[in-house]
């Protein structure tokens, strides 16, 4: 017999014996794993069961999250501009009222991206408010100093709200608030302004340029 | 995944609690409550591990190594008097070895080589098995059991059967 047999039938001799195991309660063994099982079965259960209401409760705070945003938030709010035009739908010599002043196409609702060329319907307007603004040629102004492109620019960007007041006709001799259609309207209403006889009747129209040199 | 149902751990129980019983002897002074939370660990896994006794010896390995080094506070005297009390088998008839002869051979035996022995020959688990448990390579765990099993049987005198020519 050789020393590996003989180690084997010695082995299996020891493994003979038996090891003792009188200390170990199986059925208190027993009754503490069921109820270990039960517990991690209710642990795995809890943990299933709580995915819902944690799920809700996180949609609920986002969702109040993004109404405190909403409501903190500041408002845009959309300036609409309304610019009073004066016409000459009142007679000649008679300024209209203001109410019946503002034309429909005064309201100017214009988009931020539309270009600066549709203004154009607007021309004749402005040319005449500008013509009221101007200052006279032989009157030196502080207004004098600003120059046609800042305030086109400036109507532009604002509208003709941004204009300012232009002098009044008896501080400057200009009638700012109609422009005359003909010559003949023109001349009435400078006698309206003006007596007849008074001195500065024969002065040509300084504020006008474009009636400049008619007058004389 | 199936878990550990009332049937396996009750065989797991009569066939192996002995066995483990045994082997967590190896280092601590309580091996019936180690064994005991093994087999509740195992109760509260949420499925079977792969291989559930090579699972049960790693757990009573870990638990009853970390267990006795929370005792080493324990005076080595009382520990050793506490051991010699126990009997590590259940009594024997006169044909088998005798029990308290063996505990005492076993006790003497380097840990390594006793720890083998024990997985091997009660815990029933391969060289392989008790390689990849205590991490050595297969053939140190053969030689381990190999000089033990010399060692056992010089101590029990257990005299060698006669050479046929």
């Amino acid at each position: 017999m050789s020393s590996e047999e003989e180690l084997n039938s010695f082995a299996a001799e020891l493994a003979a014996l038996r090891p003792r195991s009188d200390r170990l309660d199986r059925d208190r063994l027993m009754f503490l794993a069921g109820q270990a099982s039960v517990g991690s079965q209710k642990c795995r259960r809890t943990t299933r069961s709580r995915f819902w209401p944690a799920a809700t409760a996180t949609m609920t705070a986002a969702a109040a999250a993004l109404l405190v945003m909403f409501v903190a938030s500041p408002r845009v709010e959309i300036i609409e501009r309304i610019v009073a035009v004066p016409t000459q739908a009142g007679g000649e010599g008679v300024r209209p009222a203001p109410d019946a002043a503002i034309q429909p196409e005064a309201i100017e609702r214009r988009p931020a991206t539309e270009p600066r060329r549709a203004a154009q319907p607007t021309t004749s307007r402005f040319a005449a408010a500008l013509a009221g603004w101007l200052p006279a040629s032989d009157g030196p102004s502080p207004r004098a100093t600003m120059s046609y492109p800042g305030v086109r620019d400036a109507v532009l960007a604002h509208g003709l709200d941004s204009l300012p007041t232009p002098p009044s006709a008896a501080g400057g001799n200009r009638e700012p608030d109609s422009v005359p259609s003909s010559y003949r309207s023109l001349r009435e209403s400078l006698l309206e302004i003006e007596p007849a006889g008074s001195p500065s009747s024969n002065r040509p129209l300084r504020g006008i340029p474009f009636f400049s040199g008619a007058h004389s | 995944m199936s878990t550990v149902g009332p049937e396996l751990l009750a065989r797991l129980i009569d066939e192996h609690a002995p066995a483990l019983v045994l082997y967590a002897r190896q280092w601590c002074d309580a091996p019936e409550d180690v064994v005991q939370e093994a087999l509740l660990r195992l109760v509260e896994q949420p499925g079977l591990p792969e291989n559930v006794l090579a699972w049960l010896y790693r757990v009573v390995r870990n638990a009853a190594v970390s267990v006795s080094r929370s005792a080493t506070r324990r005076t080595r005297r009382e520990t050793a008097t506490a051991r010699r009390r126990e009997p590590w088998f259940d009594p024997t008839d006169g044909e088998q070895l005798d029990a308290a002869a063996a505990t005492a051979a076993l006790e003497l035996l380097p840990l390594e080589q006793r720890e083998v022995i024990v997985a091997r020959l009660w815990g029933e688990l391969s060289l392989e098995q008790i390689a990849e448990l205590t991490g050595s390579s297969t053939s140190t765990v053969h030689r381990r059991y190999q000089s033990g099993l010399a060692a056992l049987r010089e101590r029990l005198g257990v005299a060698c059967p006669p050479k046929k020519n």
